[in-house]
């Protein structure tokens, strides 16, 4: 959450100088990063508290799968977490795009042309993620801002919610039956607390020692998280190894609220501490033998 | 939770020390220390770091490349400070952190380097206007520079593959690029193998003309000074017009530059006023074997001569010459053309230099011949603008050995022709051999001729 309400923050003071039109955004990135009043710590912790969300989204999904979180009553929220995974991706990606520079441009143009391989729908499709001709840069801004803003803030507000309706976080099967008390309100929140005043001034100081990059000329790369696609593209046909190999973990992920839950093994009876048949055992005996008998099986005490 | 006080604390500690790491950044960027050895090199007394920004007219844009190079040199008067900096060298010049700022620069530091040549000098920017390129064959120097015998003997390559081997496609751009695609697509140079058998050193292909002719250290895509009697130089246009120095540093000013090693030395500053020392950082080196590709040093003069730019270095004690040929200066009686070639690939030098004692002198029933600058001579009337010691009108009359080959500052003045050395501006009258008792046959015009009796020894 620190990384988000970052990331919004530094994306409204981004804006402040960010010029959304052709070459002027490249312009205006560099009139942040080198003219604008701490424009430098902005632009770079906008860019490194996104890095990061895309890190800890992934590791939450990976929790999530770890803990079986993704099916029954969770089923529905697995499916949400991972659109809003999608949205984050999306959004990094974008925001590399609005640099505007020879890295974001070729990133754009490969992005739209892997759109294009989508069969049927692929125009369609293209124009609407990242519009066409003149109009690509302020689609990717509309996408960036507002588009993925609003559905990541919606989808975020819906997803915690949910996480309590379904009965809170769930915990990995060796804590579910951990009897120890339950941290209090207050110290959770002293936790938070000291981990968001950890957190921040780590991502201070990464902010102030490595710029976010800008690659105005010169060789270019993927982005980091798309850097595998980039490599898998080069090898073959764009459509299956930029466009179906990139989705199948993701369509997989999304199968999995569907798989049903692997039938457990009975739980062993423990065995009594002193007497070798229970109460409940005996009154079971008894009804047993109240059936064979045609007597009442329910006693009313 | 135990203890938190104490871990907020510890915290609060953290915050501290990455907000002041902020501070620091922000207040000392990374540029502030070029413009304190800036200051303090000025004795100006001026502190603080300030952004310097500079409107570029050709481009509508600002640059801020002297936030850092503060103090750089002017590079001529027809290249002002408000031409910009990305306009020859490329670059982003609104970027602060030298990774990004030196982007995309031609030619690293040196934009004249003939590979980027077309780029660094004969575009001027974004709406495709040409400086030193495109246009007329007179205005468009990097067309011709490129293929002049000052940047490639390919000429002379071509003529001994036709002579000797009956080969005859031409070799093309062989010693005008660097680009290895080209140069290992051509052919291989079997006319030289052939007659050469015999000499040591024999180039067997295009590359090998490479490492000799260009990486060797003469021709103008040469960095210099890597072979035995050659003197460091830059390469391509700075070459000749950014005045070298010994000891190959930087010379200049700029801040960020200091004490850096650059072939040739100098400074960013360009000069049409070019000393004939510059000439001899190749020229009167020695011999130069073209069946083996060999060059063969003078063994007279020591390398503190080569260095110093000594009359020795120039004058060889073997030979004679005229009373020009040392009170004047090279470019005083070549010209233009004859330096920087006419667009033709030439076999050797002979063919290039046009100009005789008698462009100037004269002959015993003619003198010298003339020509009027015309509105249309604008390669002439571009020199005289970039000269501050003389200076060319329409209508004035100059000495020519024909065609392009005009001699800018050799002016006809009343009854006398008037040179003005181009380095110095003294000013020399031309004595005639109309009405003089020289014997000169007008037909026999090499410098050894004249030199029969008009010579001084050198130095």
């Amino acid at each position: 959450m620190l990384l988000i309400l970052v990331i919004a923050t530094t994306g409204v003071l981004l804006a402040v100088y960010y010029t959304p039109t052709g070459n002027a955004a490249s312009d205006s990135v560099q009139v942040i990063a080198y003219r604008a009043s701490l424009g430098w710590l902005v632009r770079n912790a906008h860019y490194w508290a996104a890095q990061g969300l895309v890190v800890v989204a992934l590791l939450h999904l990976l929790r999530v799968v770890a803990h079986g979180a993704f099916r029954g009553r969770r089923a529905v929220n697995w499916l949400v977490g991972l659109a809003l995974f999608v949205l984050v991706v999306w959004a990094d990606f974008s925001g590399y795009v609005l640099r505007w520079d020879v890295a974001g441009r070729e990133a754009l143009a490969t992005a739209r042309s892997l759109t294009l391989q989508v069969p049927l729908a692929g125009e369609a499709l293209a124009r609407l993620l990242w519009g066409a001709g003149d109009d690509q840069m302020l689609r990717t801004y509309f996408w960036h801002c507002l588009g993925l803003a609003v559905a990541g803030g919606v989808g975020l507000a819906y997803h915690l919610w949910r996480v309590r309706r379904d009965g809170g976080v769930k915990l990995p099967p060796a804590e579910a039956g951990d009897r120890r008390p339950k941290a209090s309100a207050t110290d959770l929140l002293r936790r938070e607390s000291l981990a968001t005043g950890i957190a921040l001034a780590a991502l201070i100081a990464i902010s102030t020692y490595r710029d976010a990059p800008l690659v105005l000329a010169g060789d270019t790369r993927a982005p980091w998280f798309f850097y595998p696609i980039q490599l898998l593209v080069a090898r073959g046909d764009p459509f299956s190894l930029g466009v179906v190999v990139p989705l199948a973990p993701l369509a997989l992920l999304a199968l999995l609220s569907v798989v049903p839950r692997r039938a457990r093994p009975p739980r062993p009876i423990p065995a009594p501490a002193v007497d070798p048949v229970s109460k409940t055992d005996r009154d079971a005996c008894r009804r047993d033998d109240a059936i064979r008998d045609g007597r009442p099986a329910l006693r009313i005490p | 939770m135990k203890s938190y006080p104490l871990k907020l604390a510890l915290v609060g500690v953290l915050m501290i020390v990455a907000s002041l790491l902020v501070v620091a950044r922000d207040t000392a960027p990374s540029w502030a220390v070029y413009q304190e050895r800036r200051h303090a090199a000025a004795g100006d007394g001026e502190r603080g770091p300030r952004v310097i920004s500079v409107p570029v007219a050709a481009t509508g844009r600002q640059e801020l490349c002297l936030t850092c190079h503060d103090g750089i040199e002017q590079t001529s008067r027809s290249h002002p400070v408000e031409l910009g900096c990305t306009v020859c060298h490329g670059g982003q010049p609104l970027a602060l952190d030298p990774d990004v700022a030196h982007q995309g620069m031609v030619g690293g530091a040196n934009p004249s380097s003939l590979d980027v040549v077309a780029r660094g000098c004969g575009d001027l920017g974004p709406r495709g206007e040409k400086c030193h390129g495109g246009g007329d064959l007179d205005r468009d120097h990097v067309a011709r520079v490129t293929r002049s015998l000052q940047a490639t003997y390919t000429g002379g390559i071509d003529t001994v593959l036709t002579t000797f081997s009956g080969f005859d496609e031409p070799v093309g751009t062989t010693a005008m690029t660097r680009d290895k695609r080209v140069r290992d697509g051509l052919p291989r140079v079997v006319a030289l193998a052939a007659v050469a058998h015999a000499a040591g050193r024999v180039a067997t292909t295009a590359a090998d003309l490479e490492v000799s002719c260009i990486d060797g250290g003469c021709h103008l895509g040469a960095t210099g000074g890597e072979v035995a009697g050659s003197v460091g130089h830059a390469t391509g246009c700075a070459a000749c017009h950014v005045l070298r120095t010994n000891d190959e540093k930087y010379a200049g000013d700029d801040p960020t530059m200091q004490g850096r090693m650059v072939s040739g030395g100098g400074t960013h500053e360009f000069t049409t006023a070019i000393p004939f020392e510059q000439c001899n950082t190749c020229h009167n080196r020695g011999i130069y074997d073209l069946r083996g590709l060999e060059f063969f040093p003078r063994d007279d003069i020591g390398p503190a001569d080569i260095a110093a730019g000594s009359p020795a270095s120039y004058y060889r004690p073997s030979e004679r010459y005229a009373a020009c040929e040392v009170n004047l200066n090279c470019i005083d009686c070549h010209t233009q053309a004859e330096a920087m070639g006419d667009g033709r690939l030439l076999p050797d030098k002979t063919e290039a230099q046009k100009t005789r004692c008698f462009t100037c002198h004269g002959t015993r029933t003619d003198p010298p011949p003339t020509r009027v600058v015309l509105p249309s001579d604008s390669t002439l009337l571009a020199l005289g603008r970039a000269s501050t010691l003389y200076d060319i009108r329409i209508g004035d009359r100059l000495a020519t050995a024909g065609g392009a080959n005009v001699l800018s500052s050799a002016q006809w003045i009343g009854d006398a022709l008037i040179v003005t050395d181009k380095v110095d501006g003294s000013s020399h009258e031309v004595p005639p051999v109309r009405g003089s008792a020289c014997e000169q046959d007008g037909s026999s015009q090499s410098s050894d001729y004249c030199h029969t009796c008009h010579y001084q020894e050198g130095g």
